[in-house]
């Protein structure tokens, strides 16, 4: 904590300032909170406008006059652009969804090619093993059924 | 530059005798103060490391990588900011960046930067900055990100409009963080005295922008007394190079204003300030009614204790409007700035968030 001021005078000073400041805050307040200032600051703001205007559009006549592009005409250029920029992005926005239509369609489709492969795929190998077991099956038959080995020929009658 | 004309002293003559009082030396503090101010660079801001994910007119959705060393969070945050305000305000410094110090906790991050409206662009009103430029900025992200949804943080009156988009467009919304954002504008503060008595139609050319002389004045009015002892504060940190680059990156952001275009003006002093349309749901965005019932994803209403521009009682009742289940109300021991750019916001704010984003 600071030491307190040995001079008097210059408390005195200190104290004077803060008091002053206090005040200003308080009178400040008061005026701020008025509603006749407050009704004023509103005019004043609308008579701030008005001039503003005024001051523009004798410049934009002036320019006129002396052929140069006034203030207004570079809005209206300004506008333009902006309303040409408002139509790419547009533009854009419909390319990006149709992009985001399409991406989800190949994805769909490729997850559909990909189901088809793995369909047939599961068909192929459950036609192997249909193969397989029917050739298992038929092998045992065809052992019993076939003859053993070729008959020899039979010898001719009273060949001797 | 040469200073031709330096402030007169006005205590020249008496300053041998006044010399020892104290008052006088703060009166002197505050010029030197003024002198700094006035003199002192203004340091770069919005250094965080970043990439543009896209552009549209004079908004840039800027991308910021999430630190590979922390855990990755699962959805992309859209940091939402004013539009009256630059957005560089959410990465003002390194160590002291709203997008940056999520970015570090592992959020795939993306800041709308709304840009500085020109003339042409007077006529965008509320429902062009929600349905033409946020939906799209959001379709974006979602796409610059692989994900279907993404958390939207909005600030102050960035939040008020996340809170009307996510009404209107909630597919895509996962979750709402509003901080200073206000719903209730009949409770709104000071700045709700000033438009209160505004003649919006005399005031506010819809084909103008509002000029930043009007806005700039507005926002000094709210605290009046602060214009003169930011002054004295600049002068206390003189001597800390560090302490005073954080406070010129600050004066920077106050500077640097942003013009409204008028059609917005009209439009959101009228419906928000004047007629309070938002809460009582009677706000129409081309012919859509806003109705805050419609948002049902979670809800974390923040607002902070020391706040002038949107004081808490304007915020809160944003929680019991919405539809949601999940809704949290959070009163942060901080200020309208200083909760983004204080050192309450790496200490505090950006994990509460961080753990938010994990939960939800």
């Amino acid at each position: 904590m600071a030491a307190p001021d040995a001079n008097p005078f210059s408390q005195l000073g200190t104290d004077l300032y803060k008091q002053w400041e206090k005040n200003m805050t308080t009178w400040w307040d008061q005026v701020l909170d008025s509603p006749e200032f407050l009704e004023a600051m509103g005019k004043n703001t609308a008579v701030q406008a008005r001039s503003r205007r005024k001051y523009e559009d004798g410049m934009d006549e002036m320019m006129e006059r002396a052929h140069l592009p006034s203030r207004a005409d570079l809005v209206r250029i300004g506008r333009i652009c902006t309303l040409l920029e408002e139509r790419l992005l547009q533009m854009e926005d419909t390319l990006l969804g149709m992009r985001d239509r399409v991406d989800s369609l190949e994805k769909e489709t490729l997850e559909a090619r990909i189901e088809a492969a793995e369909a047939r795929l599961e068909l192929r190998e459950h036609l192997a093993r249909l193969q397989g077991r029917l050739a298992a099956d038929v092998a045992p038959v065809s052992d019993a059924g076939a003859p053993a080995a070729e008959p020899a020929p039979r010898r001719a009658k009273g060949g001797r | 530059m040469i200073d031709l004309f330096p402030l007169p002293d006005p205590f020249e003559l008496f300053r041998p005798m006044l010399s020892s009082f104290g008052g006088v030396d703060e009166v002197d503090r505050v010029r030197r103060g003024m002198w700094l101010h006035r003199t002192l660079p203004r340091p770069p801001v919005g250094c965080t490391p970043h990439e543009v994910a896209f552009r549209q007119n004079k908004l840039v959705l800027r991308a910021y990588t999430p630190s590979p060393t922390a855990p990755r969070g699962r959805l992309p945050v859209v940091v939402v900011p004013s539009l009256i305000n630059r957005a560089y305000i959410c990465d003002l410094e390194p160590d002291r960046s709203l997008v940056g110090g999520l970015a570090a906790l592992g959020h795939p991050v993306y800041l709308v930067d709304w840009g500085v409206p020109g003339p042409e662009d007077a006529e965008v009103g509320v429902a062009e900055v929600l349905l033409d430029l946020l939906s799209r900025a959001l379709q974006r992200v979602c796409r610059h990100a692989g994900s279907p949804q993404a958390h939207i943080l909005g600030y102050c009156q960035g939040g008020t409009l996340s809170a009307m988009y996510a009404a209107l467009r909630p597919a895509r919304v996962a979750s709402l963080v509003a901080l200073n954002a206000p719903v209730l504008f009949k409770d709104g503060g000071r700045f709700r005295e000033f438009v209160s008595h505004l003649d919006v139609d005399a005031a506010i050319d819809a084909d103008r922008l509002v000029s930043t002389d009007v806005m700039g004045a507005a926002f000094k009015l709210l605290d009046p007394m602060g214009n003169w002892t930011k002054y004295l504060a600049i002068e206390r940190i003189a001597n800390s190079p560090r302490e005073l680059g954080r406070a010129l990156a600050r004066e920077r952001w106050l500077e640097e204003n942003v013009p409204m275009t008028g059609t917005f003006a009209r439009e959101f002093i009228r419906a928000a300030y004047q007629e309070d349309r938002l809460a009582a749901g009677t706000w129409q965005v081309r012919g859509e009614p806003v109705l805050l019932r419609n948002i049902t994803c979670p809800v974390f209403v923040a607002t902070c204790a020391k706040d002038f521009i949107t004081p808490a009682a304007a915020a809160t009742p944003l929680a019991s409007l919405v539809g949601s289940r999940t809704t949290k109300i959070e009163l942060l021991q901080s200020g309208h700035i200083g909760v983004v750019v204080g050192s309450f916001g790496p200490k505090v704010f950006y994990p509460m968030l961080d753990r938010w984003f994990r939960e939800v």
